[in-house]
């Protein structure tokens, strides 16, 4: 059944389909162009694992129903499995009224479909109220509320309204024996019911079509609003990395290229351009943000929309072939996107977590400085001298190369170089990094390290001189020459000794020793020191009975070793095992730890704007009053005790690396007959 | 602009410099890098050669490893108009600042820029004097410690850095600058610069091209000659005063007893 009677009223139907599917495919066409200006990118392996990601995170909505805003997550939910229920009837609606006799199956004259469509146009109008009040009421700092937002809430509500009063009419007009189905349609007819059988058929018609227009707008208006998501974020989502997100993609045969990185629109691969398409500008990357959160200009989504305006605004332009930027006057980097927004960025990767249709918003930043760095040379000042040290001395200070195994000089250690002469074997290479060789305080934890390995007699060595920073620092700030260079160094070394078992304490080393490496030939079994020493204790080689002397501790998860490598577990279980501890959590944390700092180069760079970022995060530990925040990685070591003293609490709050506190609670002095760590021993 | 930069290679800061069996200074076992004293002369040419146009050359008298300098160098000139020199001669190892300097000047008068940059001193040997020698040979106008230059015309204003201010100095070039290490901040190279250093013009020049003969230079024509060394004795270990209310006359009688009040 349906009002378009006749020829004539087929005819209209039909006209207003096909020209709507041309416009809408006329513009979508014009996006699958523009998708295609990007550089090459192979995004269709594993297929499988796409798959299950499409139906996990888009059908299931997985990352908007998670913690935080939930609740918010929740009102979309609803409204998505809502649409894909009443989409069906929609489709029933249009077939029925090109064919009045078509019935879809389990859908058309189907009680249980007709429950359950009116069921969800309640559950959507409801969510579109609850998403009304949140931008008119709530105003959360990361909703951005433009007119696109209210055309769409209005769209959807004018749908809605229309689906009823069609369901309405049509009962009242010509009745039928399964009518009390559509039970709010039904309720509704009983309000309208006093109306003559003409008049109902009328405004059956009248609604009718407004609701068929409605849709066809809606779909030629979708691809010029950020609705656009609807159709684009199963492909966002489908064509995710399938490489460790730890891993930033290799620029290969570097003395070949022409140019590095992204300055320009069109050398973004093509599926960063699509993520630009799938924002909802939601604000879930921004909320989290610790750039943001202090005051830095750098907002992950605004970095999103710059690209995504850039690439309408020079839509013409790009689709003729003549690249962006023609005029000059709207260069991407400096221009759309501020040279301060891409160094303010820690990489911290909480962005990309959060994302519900898997924007990669570190990955574009990532290649934008890549292009500043190695195309353009410009980077803050203070970067050179560290640039320049890494390359000269190994480390990014001014620190001798020969010194990198002095820390060790008296805890009897051994050096692979002397294992490899004596012929001996080891179980694992410890691969202290430059923050372990060469800082005063961390080289504490080093020797902490090195008291654990003894007393559960594993067989290790470490490189001494001949190792060299692992490359993550000049990695991330784009330095990918640098990079390669000081990898490939390690790489030879590592694999000349042949080695197979990596143990670092650096979330940074262990990310890309493990992650990163393999990309140049060097693949080992790699682990953070909080798993190898889960581990030992579990298999009884190390027993740990002295009461904890920590208080009451918080467990900071660096964002390399928790959120990019999935790490949380091993080292709260040992937290919490230990005699007299007690552990509590922060509100922000495992997958939603708030990044030190420290990340993405910028434990080198200086914090010009805004409150230091390792303060906000000192705020957040504090707020579950612990009397330690412990630490597994050096730059958050460095980071919490900078930050703990310029906001002049070192009276009350101390941090300590993991291993420091879990070698204080060994059970017996260590074998080389040194004292153990007291409390007092954490500080410097 | 027609311009030389004169560039060293020498021990990365942080090496142990040795002195071998010979008392010369052992370049192989360490790493090496730009004399940091140069960088700055490097991108003064560099900067001097984006305002007035012409062409720089880089010039550089060591072993075969000096070549990985040279290309720094030319890195850093990135698309500018640049080529480098390399003097090597196996007669000239063990040369002292006059037999640096011969070899210098000479390359120089071949390659006849208006302009010659130095920077203040090297890192491994410090004498410091080398721009004054080469002034010498090529009868030029020196401009030393120079902090600030500026170029109208043929004119060369410097800004000569002393301890307690500066002088203002004028020449007209042809003439030879010796620069500070406070003049500038050096360029990094982009990745472009170090592709393309590669391709830049780099030849070798022997002592014969240089119609030198080997008894003026080297170990041979040296006319100092280093007698012995001795490592300094390590350092002894300092004092530390808590304050329990006499810090004060505590650290006055060390001075006092050190004669320094």
């Amino acid at each position: 059944m349906a009002p378009t009677n006749g020829v004539f009223g087929h005819l209209i139907l039909i006209l207003a389909i096909v020209g709507a599917l041309t416009l809408f495919a006329q513009r979508v066409r014009r996006l699958v162009r523009l998708v295609r200006v990007g550089t090459a990118e192979d995004r269709f392996d594993d297929m499988p694992g796409r798959v299950r990601d499409l139906l996990l995170y888009v059908l299931g909505q997985r990352r908007l129903i998670k913690s935080p805003n939930r609740v918010p997550g929740i009102i979309h939910a609803l409204i998505f499995w809502g649409f894909l229920i009443i989409t069906l009837g929609t489709l029933q609606l249009f077939a029925a009224g090109l064919d009045h006799a078509v019935l879809i199956p389990a859908v058309g004259n189907d009680p249980v479909y007709m429950v359950l469509l009116d069921l969800m146009i309640i559950v959507v109008l409801a969510a579109v109220g609850a998403a009304s009040y949140r931008r008119i009421v709530v105003k959360p700092y990361r909703l951005t509320t433009k007119p696109d937002a209210w055309i769409i809430l209005g769209l959807i509500t004018v749908l809605m309204i229309t689906l009823l009063f069609t369901e309405a009419f049509a009962i009242v007009a010509y009745g039928s024996n399964i009518a009390h189905w559509s039970f709010i349609g039904y309720a509704l007819s009983g309000l309208v019911g006093g109306l003559s059988l003409n008049a109902a058929a009328n405004l059956y018609g009248v609604f009718w079509w407004a609701h068929i227009l409605t849709v066809l707008g809606f779909l030629v208006y979708l691809p010029s609003s950020k609705h656009l998501h609807i159709l684009t974020a199963a492909f966002t989502v489908f064509f995710r990395p399938s490489t460790p997100r730890g891993a930033m993609t290799p620029i290969r045969d570097l003395e070949n290229q022409e140019h590095f990185g992204v300055g320009k629109l069109e050398q973004f691969g093509w599926k960063h351009l699509l993520d630009t398409f799938s924002c909802t500008e939601c604000g879930r990357c921004d909320r989290n943000c610790p750039a943001l959160l202090s005051g830095k200009p750098l907002s992950p989504k605004e970095v999103v929309l710059g690209i995504k305006y850039g690439l309408f605004g020079e839509a013409d332009s790009l689709l003729a072939g003549k690249g962006s930027n023609t005029d000059g006057a709207h260069p991407l980097i400096g221009g759309r996107i501020a040279d301060e927004s891409l160094w303010s960025c820690t990489t911290c990767g909480w962005c990309v977590e959060a994302c519900p249709v898997f924007i990669e918003h570190v990955p574009k930043i990532l290649d934008m400085r890549r292009n500043l760095v190695l195309e353009e040379s410009r980077f803050p000042a203070e970067i050179q001298p560290v640039f320049a040290n890494l390359e000269k001395n190994g480390n990014p200070w001014q620190l001798p190369k020969k010194q990198r195994g002095a820390w060790a000089k008296d805890l009897d250690v051994p050096t692979m170089a002397e294992i490899a002469a004596a012929g001996e074997r080891i179980d694992v290479l410890y691969f202290v990094g430059c923050m372990g060789s060469y800082d005063q305080r961390n080289k504490k934890v080093a020797a902490a390290i090195v008291k654990l390995l003894k007393a559960a007699n594993v067989k290790f060595a470490i490189l001494a001189k001949e190792e060299t920073c692992n490359g993550d620092p000049a990695r991330r700030i784009g330095n990918e020459y640098l990079f390669q260079s000081l990898a490939e160094q390690n790489i030879q070394t590592l694999n000349d000794y042949g080695v197979k078992k990596v143990l670092t304490a650096c979330a940074h080393c262990f990310n890309t020793i493990k992650n990163e490496y393999p990309q140049f030939g060097g693949t080992y079994e790699v682990v953070h020191h909080t798993e190898f020493i889960a581990e030992l204790v579990a298999q009884g080689r190390l027993t740990l009975d002295r009461p904890v002397g920590d208080g009451t501790m918080t467990f900071h998860d660096p964002c390399y070793l928790g959120r990019y490598n999935g790490v949380f577990e091993p080292q709260r279980d040992i937290l919490r095992g230990l005699p007299m501890a007690n552990l509590v959590e922060m509100e922000r944390t495992k997958r939603g730890s708030m990044c030190c700092g420290g990340g993405g180069g910028r434990s080198f760079m200086e914090e010009r704007t805004g409150k230091r970022m390792s303060h906000n995060r000192i705020e957040q530990a504090m707020a579950v009053k612990p009397d330690t925040i412990v630490a597994a990685c050096p730059f958050c070591t460095t980071m919490f005790e900078d930050g703990i003293k310029g906001m002049n609490v070192e009276s009350t709050l101390k941090v300590r690396d993991f291993a420091e506190v879990v070698a204080d609670s060994l059970a017996a002095p260590g074998p080389s007959g040194t004292p153990c760590y007291t409390g007092d021993e954490g500080r410097d | 602009m027609d311009i030389v930069v004169c560039v060293k290679q020498t021990p990365v800061a942080t090496a142990e410099k040795r002195l071998d069996p010979d008392l010369l200074l052992d370049r192989e076992s360490v790493d090496n890098a730009i004399n940091t004293y140069d960088e700055p002369a490097i991108e003064e040419g560099l900067r001097l050669l984006e305002a007035h146009g012409g062409s720089i050359t880089f010039l550089s008298m060591g072993p075969d490893e000096a070549v990985d300098s040279l290309r720094k160098a030319l890195a850093m000139a990135g698309d500018l108009d640049a080529r480098a020199v390399l003097i090597s001669d196996d007669a000239l190892r063990g040369s002292d600042i006059l037999g640096t300097a011969l070899a210098l000047s000479a390359a120089i008068q071949k390659l006849n820029p208006n302009l010659v940059i130095l920077g203040m001193r090297s890192d491994d040997g410090g004498a410091g004097v080398l721009a004054a020698a080469m002034a010498q040979h090529l009868d030029l106008a020196l401009l030393t410690n120079a902090n600030t230059v500026t170029i109208e015309g043929k004119t060369v204003r410097s800004h000569r850095r002393l301890s307690d201010g500066y002088i203002v100095q004028e020449s007209d070039l042809p003439l030879i600058l010796a620069v500070t290490d406070a003049i500038n901040t050096p360029r990094y190279p982009s990745l472009k610069g170090i592709m393309g250093a590669k391709k830049k013009p780099l030849q070798t020049w022997s002592l014969e091209e240089l119609a030198i003969e080997p008894d003026r230079v080297g170990t041979a024509g040296a006319r100092t000659h280093v007698l012995g060394a001795v490592a300094p004795p390590p350092r002894a270990k300092g004092e530390v005063v808590e304050d329990k209310g006499d810090a004060a006359e505590r650290i006055l009688a060390f001075l006092a007893v050190r004669k320094v009040v």
